[in-house]
C-alpha cells in the first residue's frame, strides 16, 4: 500500500473539517466547530488497481487569527484549497493561499469550491471563474452536507498525488 | 532526576531524548497519554521509530535534521490534535531542542490552551464570517443596483427591476432621490423596527438617520460631502426592545451627473453583538490590531471629558489604504493596520489611549499636553513613524501616509460628540490638502465646510451653463522644436468669482461624482479641437486627463465611441492621460479599459510619472505609449543629482520598453539642454508656452511648425 501525505488548505469557516469528517467517517453537522492547529486523518482509497492510503492534514484556517504555514506542506504530494461558494472573498483568500504554497512547492492541487448545496455568491464572470481555476490541476464542486462529489474529490486526489494519468 | 520529574509532571509535558540511531529515549515517562503515542510499554524508555502519531512522525523528521546539526535552536510543532479511541482526543504541542549537545523533545499537553483558545476564537471567528457574509450581501445588491440606476432609461422604467431587487434582498432596503426622499424601501427595513410597512412612509429612515446623527458625529459630514459609509447603531425601544443594527450607505451616481441616489442598506446584527459582548476581549477591543475599538475610546472619551484637565483628540486616517488593500491583497491590508497600529502605539505615552474607531481610522486622546503646538509635535511625530517603509511578504516595499485632524478639549467641544465632529472635519480637511497632512481644528473649518456645499451648487449650475473652456498646452518634440502634441487643460469662468483653476475644482467634482459630467464635456469639447486641427491641416494628438472616478464610470467606453463616430476623427490623435495611482485602484478593470482603447487606436500616457507607485510590472503589462516625468523631478533638474538619476533612470527605462518620454514643467534652457542631451523626445512647459485658449494655440502653430 502507498501512504501519501495531503493538505487541506483554506480560509476560516469554508467547510475542510467538515469535508474530512464526511469522507473518513461519513458523517456531517451543522455546527460550525472551528478547527486549531493540524489533524491529521487517515484513509484507504482505490485507485485502480492501486490502494492507497492518503494521510489527511486538515489544517486550521488561515484568517487574521492565523497565518499560512508552509512548513506543514512538508512531504505533502498533493493539497486541495477549499472555498465556500456563498463568501466570495474565499475565493480571492484562497487563490492567495494558493499562491504562497505556489511560491515554495510543486505539487497538483485541487480546487474545491465547497457549499455547493447552498446558492453561490460569486460575483465574477464565468470568464474570471476560468482563470482562476487554470492555476489547479482540478476544480471540483463538492457538498459536505449532501456528500456530493467528496468521495470522487478525495479520489481524484489520491490520483494526483500518485501522479496517475486520468487524474482529472 | 526524581524533582526533575515532579516539575515536569505539573507542566504536563514529556521529554524524551533523540539518539542517533533512530530512537528516543523517554526521560520523563509518568503521563498515561505518552503511551498513547508510542509503541512502547510503561516500563521500556527506549522507543523506536516511527511512532503511532503521524503528526509527530512527520515532525520528527524535521527536527532530525536540527538534531543533526550543531546550531542551538528550537523548532516548534505548533498545537495539533491526536484523535484516539472511543472519541478521545489529545490536544498537543511539540518542541525540538538543540542545545548543549543535548538533543530533546518537550511534549506538551495543550488541553487547557487549546479549548481557551478554541473559544476565543470560535465566537472571533463567527464573528468575521457573519460580517463578511452581511458586507457581501450588500454589495452584491449594492452593484445590481448600480447596474440598473446607471442605464439611461428613465426612472420609471427601472422601477420594476429595483423594487423586484430589494424585495428579495434579505435586509432593509431603502433607495432616496438626491433630495434624500425615499423612492423605494422594502417591507424589511419597516419590520427592523416594528412598523407597517408603507411605500410613502419616511419613518424608517427618519429612525435610521436619527440613530446615526446621534452615534456618529462625523454622520452630518460624510452625507454632505457624499461619501459611501457604514457604521453599527443601537435602537432602544423601551422597556424591552433593544437592537444592533449595521448601516451601510451608499452613494449611486448616475450617467446624469447632478441626480444621485442613496442606498441605505440595514441589517440586524443583534446576534452578533451578543456574541462578541459575551467576550469582553472582543466587546471592546479590536481583534486585528489589538487596540481598544469605538466602543472603548468612546467610554473613555466620556470620562475624560466629566474632568477639567485640557487634552487633545486626535482623529487619523490612513491615505489610500484601498489602495494597499487592491494592489497587494487584504492580508496585507491587515498587516499594514496592524503594524501601523504597533507603530503609532509605540510614539505614545501609557497614559494616551489609541483606539481603532474605523476600517482604516484610529483615534487618541493625548492628555498632559496644554498648547496647540505640542499636539501638532506627537501629531507630526505619527506621521513621521508612519513613512518608514512598509514591506508584503513578497518584499514589495510600499509607503502610506497619515490625515490627522486634531481638537483640543475644552477649547472646541465639551463633549464627545462636538469633539469627534470636529476631529473628523480636520481630518477631512487635511486629507483633502495634499501638503497639510495634520490640521487643527478652528472654526473656519465648519464654515469652509459650508463654502463647500456653495461651491458645489454653483459647479453643478456650471454644467448646465456651459461655464467651463479648454486650454491647451503645446507639447514639442525637443529635437525638431516642433509642437507635436498637447494637453487639454479645464478653466472654468464662474459668473462672480472670475476664473477658477481646476485643482480648486476638480477635488469637489471628484468627491460628488460630478466629474464624470465634467470629464465628458472634456472629452467631447476636445475632440471638437481635433477636429478643428484636422480641418486646418495639423494633426496634432490631444492628450485628456482621466480621474480615478471617470475611469471607474462605466458608461466612459461607449461615451468615448460615441463620440469618436460623431466627430469622426482619427482615434490615433487622442491620448488619454492616467495618474500611476489611478492605475493601482483597480487595476483588472484599468486594463481591460486601457486595452480597449488600445484596439480603437487611442494612446495612453501615465501622467505625473515617479511620484506615486511606480510600479515597473504595469508598464510592462499594460498598453502604455508615453510617460510624462513628473514637473517636480524636472524642476530642480540641472542642480539636484538625485532629480537627473531619476530622470534618466526613466528614460532608460522608457528606451527599454519603448515608450515615448514627456518631461512636464519644463521652464528654463538648462533643463532643456540636459533632456536634450539625454534623448528626452517631448518636452511641455512655461518655457515653450503656458496652457493658451484654442485660438492662441493655432497662432503659435503656425509660428512653430
Amino acid at each position: 500500500m502507498i501512504a501519501k501525505k495531503v493538505c487541506l488548505l483554506g480560509p476560516t469557516g469554508v467547510g475542510k473539517t467538515s469535508l474530512v469528517k464526511r469522507f473518513v467517517d461519513g458523517i456531517f453537522s451543522e455546527n460550525y466547530l472551528t478547527t486549531i492547529g493540524v489533524k491529521v486523518d487517515k484513509k484507504t482509497v482505490d485507485v485502480g488497481e492501486l490502494e492507497i492510503q492518503l494521510m489527511i492534514w486538515d489544517m486550521e484556517g488561515t484568517d487574521r487569527y492565523c497565518g499560512f504555514q508552509s512548513r506543514y506542506l512538508r512531504g505533502a504530494s498533493a493539497y486541495v484549497v477549499v472555498v465556500d461558494q456563498t463568501r466570495a472573498q474565499t475565493l480571492v483568500e484562497g487563490m492567495e493561499i494558493d499562491k504562497m504554497v505556489k511560491d515554495e512547492y510543486d505539487i497538483p492541487s485541487i480546487l474545491v469550491i465547497n457549499k455547493g448545496d447552498l446558492d453561490a455568491s460569486w460575483h465574477w464572470t464565468q470568464d474570471e471563474l476560468e482563470q482562476y481555476k487554470r492555476h489547479f490541476d482540478a476544480t471540483v464542486v463538492t457538498s459536505a452536507k449532501s456528500g456530493d462529489n467528496v468521495e470522487s474529490m478525495f479520489s481524484s486526489l489520491a490520483k494526483h498525488a500518485c501522479k496517475l494519468r486520468g487524474a482529472d | 532526576m526524581e524533582n526533575l520529574s515532579k516539575a515536569l509532571s505539573v507542566f504536563d509535558c514529556a521529554v524524551l531524548k533523540y539518539a542517533p540511531n533512530q530512537t528516543l529515549e523517554l526521560l520523563h515517562h509518568n503521563l498515561p497519554w505518552v503511551f498513547d503515542l508510542f509503541e512502547t510499554a510503561p516500563t521500556n524508555t527506549v522507543i523506536q521509530l516511527p511512532c503511532k502519531s503521524l503528526f509527530l512522525d512527520d515532525f520528527i523528521q524535521q527536527a532530525a535534521e536540527l538534531w543533526q546539526t550543531d546550531d542551538e535552536d528550537r523548532l516548534n510543532s505548533g498545537i495539533w490534535t491526536e484523535q484516539l479511541t472511543q472519541g478521545r482526543e489529545l490536544h498537543l504541542e511539540a518542541i525540538a531542542v538543540n542545545a548543549l549537545h543535548e538533543k530533546l523533545l518537550v511534549i506538551h499537553n495543550q488541553e487547557k490552551q487549546f479549548t481557551q483558545r478554541q473559544t476565543t476564537l470560535q465566537s472571533a471567528r463567527e464573528l468575521v464570517i457573519a460580517n463578511e457574509v452581511l458586507q457581501e450581501q450588500h454589495l452584491r445588491v449594492k452593484s445590481k443596483l448600480e447596474e440598473i440606476l446607471l442605464t439611461s432609461k428613465s426612472l420609471s422604467d427601472k422601477f420594476d427591476a429595483l423594487s423586484s431587487l430589494i424585495e428579495q434582498a434579505k435586509f432593509g432596503a431603502i433607495i432616496l432621490d438626491d433630495q434624500r426622499q425615499p423612492i423605494l424601501q422594502n417591507p424589511a427595513v419597516f419590520d427592523l423596527f416594528d412598523l407597517t410597512f408603507n411605500k410613502e412612509s419616511t419613518q424608517a429612515l427618519n429612525i435610521l438617520i436619527e440613530l446615526a446623527q446621534k452615534q456618529y458625529p462625523e454622520f452630518e459630514r460624510v452625507m454632505s460631502v457624499r461619501e459611501n459609509w457604514q457604521g453599527e447603531v443601537l435602537w432602544m425601544q423601551p422597556p424591552f426592545n433593544n437592537k444592533w443594527l449595521n448601516i451601510s450607505i451608499y452613494v449611486i451616481g448616475s450617467d446624469k451627473a447632478e441626480s444621485y441616489h442613496w442606498c441605505f442598506f440595514v441589517s440586524d446584527i443583534s446576534r452578533l453583538k451578543h456574541l462578541q459582548q459575551h467576550n469582553e476581549t472582543l466587546a471592546l477591543h479590536d481583534p486585528l490590531t489589538q487596540l481598544p475599538n469605538r466602543q472603548y475610546f468612546w467610554r473613555c472619551l466620556d470620562r475624560f471629558c466629566h474632568q477639567s484637565d485640557v487634552f487633545y483628540v486626535l482623529y487619523i486616517d490612513v491615505n489610500h489604504f484601498k489602495h494597499v488593500n487592491e494592489a497587494f491583497g487584504h492580508k496585507e491590508g491587515d498587516k499594514l493596520l496592524r503594524e501601523l497600529a504597533s507603530r503609532l502605539k509605540g510614539t505614545l505615552k501609557k497614559k494616551d489611549v489609541m483606539a481603532r474607531v474605523g476600517g482604516d481610522e484610529f483615534a487618541i486622546i493625548l492628555s498632559d499636553i496644554d498648547t496647540p503646538e505640542h499636539c501638532k509635535r506627537i501629531a507630526e511625530r505619527l506621521q513621521q513613524t508612519a513613512h518608514d517603509v512598509f514591506t508584503t511578504d513578497s518584499n514589495e516595499r510600499y509607503y502610506v501616509s497619515l490625515s490627522i485632524g486634531a481638537v483640543s478639549y475644552p477649547r472646541d467641544g465639551k463633549n464627545p460628540e462636538t469633539l469627534m465632529k470636529y476631529a473628523d472635519l480636520a481630518a477631512y480637511k487635511a486629507k483633502s490638502d495634499e501638503n497639510q497632512k495634520v490640521e487643527l481644528y478652528h472654526s473656519d473649518l465648519t464654515q469652509r465646510s459650508n463654502q463647500r456645499l456653495t461651491l458645489e451648487s454653483a459647479l453643478r449650475e456650471a454644467i448646465k451653463n456651459n461655464e467651463f473652456e479648454l486650454v491647451l498646452q503645446p507639447i514639442l518634440n525637443l529635437t525638431t522644436n516642433k509642437v507635436v502634441k498637447a494637453e487639454a487643460l479645464i478653466r472654468w469662468h464662474h459668473p462672480e468669482r472670475g476664473i477658477i483653476m481646476p485643482n480648486e475644482f476638480i477635488p469637489l467634482a471628484e468627491q460628488t461624482g460630478l466629474i464624470v459630467c465634467v470629464g465628458r464635456w472634456v472629452i467631447k469639447e476636445g475632440m471638437a479641437h481635433i477636429a478643428a486641427l484636422a480641418q486646418h491641416e495639423h494633426k496634432i494628438k490631444l492628450s485628456i486627463n482621466l480621474s480615478p472616478r471617470q475611469i471607474r464610470d462605466p458608461g466612459l467606453l461607449s461615451y468615448v465611441e460615441k463620440q469618436l463616430s460623431l466627430s469622426k476623427i482619427d482615434p490615433q490623435l487622442l491620448e488619454f492621460e492616467l495618474t500611476e495611482g489611478t492605475i493601482v485602484s483597480d487595476y483588472d478593470m484599468v486594463s481591460k479599459l486601457l486595452n480597449q482603447f488600445r484596439e480603437k487606436g487611442i494612446s495612453v500616457a501615465i501622467d505625473d510619472f515617479g511620484t506615486g507607485y511606480s510600479s515597473l510590472s504595469y508598464l510592462k503589462k499594460l498598453p502604455i505609449d508615453d510617460l510624462k516625468i513628473d514637473r517636480s523631478f524636472v524642476k530642480d533638474l540641472a542642480s539636484d543629482d538625485n532629480d537627473k538619476a531619476i530622470v534618466l533612470a526613466v528614460l532608460a527605462m522608457a528606451k527599454q520598453l519603448q515608450l515615448d518620454v514627456t518631461a512636464e514643467g519644463v521652464e528654463d534652457s538648462s533643463q532643456r539642454q540636459f533632456l536634450n542631451q539625454h534623448n528626452c523626445e517631448l518636452g511641455q512647459g512655461y518655457l515653450f508656452s503656458k496652457p493658451i485658449t484654442f485660438d492662441n494655440f493655432m497662432t503659435y502653430l503656425r509660428t512653430k511648425n
